[in-house]
């Protein structure tokens, strides 16, 4: 794994009592009466002495050591101690470019290129930190919302968003879904009903026009089926949908005909991305069988992207490095890999498009990174 | 799909004449186009072995065919596909039509029923009439709209548009309004140009071809319409206002055998685009129609070449828009898009438009009052804001209920429906009855020309293919 | 001046069938629609010209269609009706 440009993590000792969440420096909230988390402060008499200090309190009830300054992290960011590791890790920080939340690791498609597998234990507590962190981070900027499948438990779902508007938190969601829950119109009518106040935009993937390639990518029967039923659904409901596609080996060359079956059937959708694959987690095991470099996946995303504007559907390219794309696809590039997994390497220090390019994932290193060629 | 037989989902097709094109289209929206002849037999005999591999997934994409398994999927998309379509249909008018002044100082061939002499008596809408108009609009329309004014010719009547405008600023604040002037130009002076300047008018102008075709269809009693023409656009440059302005060319029969003649002269106006269209029979004498007027068929020979040379025009550079052409290409690729009242389904006859005349009475389109120029039919109107700034619509209710295209004869097996629109007004002056015999309709026959003509350069010109997608991107 | 005349039985061509196609033929195709117990008959006014082989054309691609409506018909009601009772519910 490479380096990061932005460290979302630091060592800490002593912590082993101290696991949990917790507000940077101070609260960013006006007088409330949500549930807050304690506050981790520097110690301004103790080099790398950072104190632990209940709401409102200015008595430590414990302190804890770092290696270093926490510099990365701002006043108001939502951080976590995970003192049996020895870690302090950023969950919701305003440097970032993009702030997720993982809500559970279980999940009810296998994607092959996964690269956050799924997992069976039961781990509700990730909805319970996810509500507190967002509660205690009062910024109003976009939190992702990731998994696993994070409607998988319809319940925990549901209580999540009610527990968010109890507060009245407002604020806007990005959740990542496969979408087949909603192909029930009661639970999507149902939390439809808890987001009439929350602007929400659903990313959601589909892989083939067809259910046979998306049914064999996600290792789901009926997957297809039920992903396609759960946006028409959410569309017919006013929902902001994002249609995410990963080019692999299997469908790369079926892409512009997943254009021509979102605009005859869900045309209504706000974008669509085309997201180059990650090589971590499944993708890493089943590389070869999926794999296709950067480079060989341009005529296929030109034809896309030609269709898509010809249809005036919003395309964009995410996790694409501007070296590996035809000049003619580089204004639909963005820079898309988040922070803490992103770098750039010492060929793409001496590229005059660095500035505007996404770069690589840190994963992408070894033998899974292919070939910078710096921009003179 | 490899193992398993297709089921045919309900689709349309229309072999497409002198080609060896099929076009097949869905309520969705979506088409395909069958390359040989036998190809649709042996869709619609589920002989899919017969049609390459290619086809059978465009046509699986687009919800044409189906798996058994998907196929309650496909069939609710379609319904949900229709639903937005129609919906789409019904909402609020946009465009607001008013007739300032029947009065005009132009006696164009192809105009009878709108103009009157420059210093006839009783032809302007009054200033006091104004308060009503604005209601009426501010009631009908949703957050956006385009109010357009007509004549006559509007400029004629300056004072009320100032006044209007004015007013509306007002009465409107809480909507996004955008205005157009429909004008000879003839009239605009400095202080005019500086008026529509200040207040962001767009203006509609029209330009039927060089000097002697533009005399000939265009005269005027008091001066050279197109001398002036040319030099009132100086002082549209001269204000930078030249960007604000459209040109339309309304074709008649001299021109017909001149397409590229006609293409070339209007590309060296220096202007971007052009929105040519054909006559209607509707508004002057048959006497004239007989002199001016044509068939379908010989209008679309004249278009086909017309628009060739266009694409000539703009493969070798230059970008050029020929604005009909666009907006049958939006009708296909972007069915949301286009506002174009004359073609939706149901009808744009009030759903779409308003028209306020110059006396008062309020109609559904500008069709509509031509109309009823000519045959003082009272179920046209639909308000008359000298009494009230109220609509009726019993009677019109009637004409939309059957303007829906895949209920009507003769349209609801046509492979165009989902791109095409009904006409009502059109067939009920041509005819005599709102839905008319389609093939006898010069309507119908243009309309399905043009997306014959349409789509078969979409399928066979690389060229054509890459001047209608850089229009499309505009 | 000399007259075509065309029989189609009724047992292969329904009268919706013959309509339809009927409709569709230009104006050089003057024609008229008798019949009798087992067939229909078309008169064409002005002999010449090819409007026997557009009319078997037009019949041809409406049979198509009739085919393509056996398989189809009871969905294509279905969407109809879908649609338009989601855009009333809608408004």
């Amino acid at each position: 794994m490479a380096e990061a440009i932005r460290i979302d993590t630091a060592e800490v000792i002593d912590a082993h009592e101290w696991s949990g969440l917790y507000v940077f420096e101070k609260y960013n909230l006006p007088k409330t009466d949500i549930p807050l988390l304690p506050r981790l402060a520097k110690n301004t008499n103790k080099q790398n002495e950072y104190l632990i200090l209940q709401p409102f309190s200015k008595k430590a009830i414990g302190s804890i050591h770092t290696l270093k300054q926490l510099d990365h992290f701002s006043p108001g960011d939502i951080i976590y101690i995970d003192g049996q590791h020895g870690k302090i890790r950023g969950i919701l920080n305003k440097n970032a470019n993009a702030n997720t939340l993982l809500v559970t690791e279980q999940c009810d498609n296998f994607c092959k290129f996964c690269s956050q597998p799924p997992k069976t234990q039961n781990d509700i507590a990730l909805y319970e930190k996810a509500t507190l962190s967002i509660l205690n981070y009062g910024r109003s900027d976009l939190i992702g919302i990731s998994g696993g499948e994070p409607t998988l438990n319809q319940k925990a779902f549901s209580t999540f968003l009610k527990t968010l508007n109890s507060f009245h938190n407002t604020t806007p969601l990005h959740i990542l879904t496969n979408g087949r829950g909603f192909s029930d119109k009661k639970f999507c009518n149902e939390v439809t009903e808890i987001l009439a106040e929350r602007f929400c935009l659903w990313g959601i993937p589909i892989y083939g026009f067809e259910s046979q390639t998306h049914n064999t990518l996600v290792e789901a029967d009926n997957a297809f089926i039920e992903t396609v039923s759960g946006i028409r659904n959410l569309l017919g409901a006013g929902q902001a949908i994002e249609i995410r596609v990963v080019p692999v080996r299997d469908n790369l060359k079926d892409l512009p005909l997943i254009i021509d079956f979102v605009q005859s059937n869900l045309a209504q959708v706000a974008y669509i991305s085309l997201m180059n694959m990650e090589p971590k987690g499944l993708a890493r095991k089943n590389f070869n069988s999926l794999f296709v470099p950067q480079r060989d996946q341009n005529s296929a995303l030109l034809e896309a992207i030609e269709l898509a504007e010809v249809h005036s559907l919003n395309i964009r390219l995410f996790n694409y490095a501007l070296c590996q794309l035809d000049e003619s696809l580089h204004k639909y590039a963005c820079k898309s890999i988040s922070d803490w997994k992103n770098y750039y390497t010492d060929e793409c220090n001496t590229c005059n498009k660095k500035t505007e390019c996404g770069g690589m994932f840190t994963s992408a290193d070894g033998r899974f990174l292919e070939n910078p060629r710096a921009f003179k | 799909m490899t193992l398993e037989t297709p089921l045919n989902l309900p689709f349309l097709f229309r072999r497409i004449p002198k080609t060896n094109l099929t076009i097949t289209s869905g309520y969705n929206g979506a088409f395909c186009l069958l390359e040989e002849e036998s190809q649709i037999e042996n869709l619609i005999r589920n002989n899919y072995e017969r049609l390459p591999q290619d086809k059978l997934n465009e046509l699986e994409a687009k919800s044409l065919i189906s798996t058994q398994a998907e196929y309650a999927l496909k069939a609710s998309l379609h319904a949900s596909s229709l639903a937005t379509q129609i919906h789409r249909s019904l909402a609020k008018p946009s465009l607001f039509m008013i007739v300032p002044t029947l009065r005009c100082d132009h006696d164009c061939r192809y105009c009878q029923v709108s103009r009157a002499p420059i210093n006839a008596e009783g032809k302007d809408l009054s200033e006091n009439k104004i308060d009503n108009a604005l209601s009426l609009i501010e009631a009908a329309s949703g957050d956006d709209l385009k109010i357009e004014f007509q004549g006559g010719e509007p400029l004629l009547n300056f004072e009320f548009i100032t006044e209007f405008i004015g007013k509306a600023k007002i009465k409107l604040q809480n909507k996004n309004v955008s205005y157009v002037i429909c004008t000879t130009l003839t009239n605009l002076t400095t202080e005019i140009a500086d008026f529509i300047k200040d207040e962001n008018i767009q203006l509609s102008a029209s330009i039927d071809g060089d000097a002697d075709t533009h005399r000939h269809n265009r005269p005027s009693k008091y001066y050279d319409s197109f001398d002036l023409l040319q030099e009132k656009r100086k002082l549209l440059a001269e204000k930078n206002l030249d960007s604000k302005t459209s040109y339309i060319a309304t074709v008649t029969r001299p021109s017909l055998g001149n397409a590229q003649e006609l293409a070339e002269f209007f590309n060296s106006l220096s202007i971007d685009s052009i929105f040519i269209r054909p006559l209607t029979p509707l508004g002057f004498a048959s006497s004239t129609a007989r002199s001016i007027g044509y068939t379908a068929d010989e209008y679309m020979d004249f278009y086909t070449e017309f628009l060739k040379e266009i694409i000539r025009i703009n493969t070798q550079g230059t970008l050029f828009v020929d604005e009909m052409a666009l907006i049958h290409l939006n009708r296909i690729f972007r069915p949301g898009s286009t506002q174009y009242v004359d073609m939706k389904s149901p009808a744009g006859l009030v759903l779409g438009s308003l028209i306020i005349n110059y006396d008062g009475k309020v109609f559904g389109s500008d069709e509509s009052r031509m109309l009823w120029e000519m045959t003082h039919s009272k179920e046209l109107i639909i308000g008359d804001i000298t009494l009230s700034s109220d609509l009726d619509f019993t009677h019109i209710a009637k004409t939309l209920k059957d303007s829906f295209l895949f209920a009507l004869p003769g349209c609801s097996e046509c492979a165009y429906q989902p791109y095409c629109g009904a006409d009502p007004i059109h067939h009920l002056a041509t005819q005599g009855d709102p839905i008319g015999n389609k093939s006898d309709s010069f309507f119908c026959n243009f309309q399905t020309l043009m997306y014959d003509l349409l789509f078969t350069m979409w399928h066979n010109s690389d060229d054509a293919r890459k001047v209608f997608r850089s229009w499309l991107k505009l | 001046m000399s007259q075509t005349f065309i029989k189609l039985t009724k047992e292969k061509y329904s009268e919706n069938l013959i309509r339809k196609s009927l409709y569709w033929l230009p104006k050089e195709c003057p024609w008229t629609l008798d019949e009798n117990d087992a067939n229909w008959l078309i008169t064409f006014h002005l002999g010449g010209g090819n409007c026997a082989e557009q009319l078997h054309k037009l019949l041809n691609d409406h049979i198509l269609r009739e085919e393509l409506d056996k398989q189809t018909n009871l969905l294509r009601s279905e969407i109809i009706l879908s649609a338009l009772k989601k855009v009333q519910s809608d408004s």
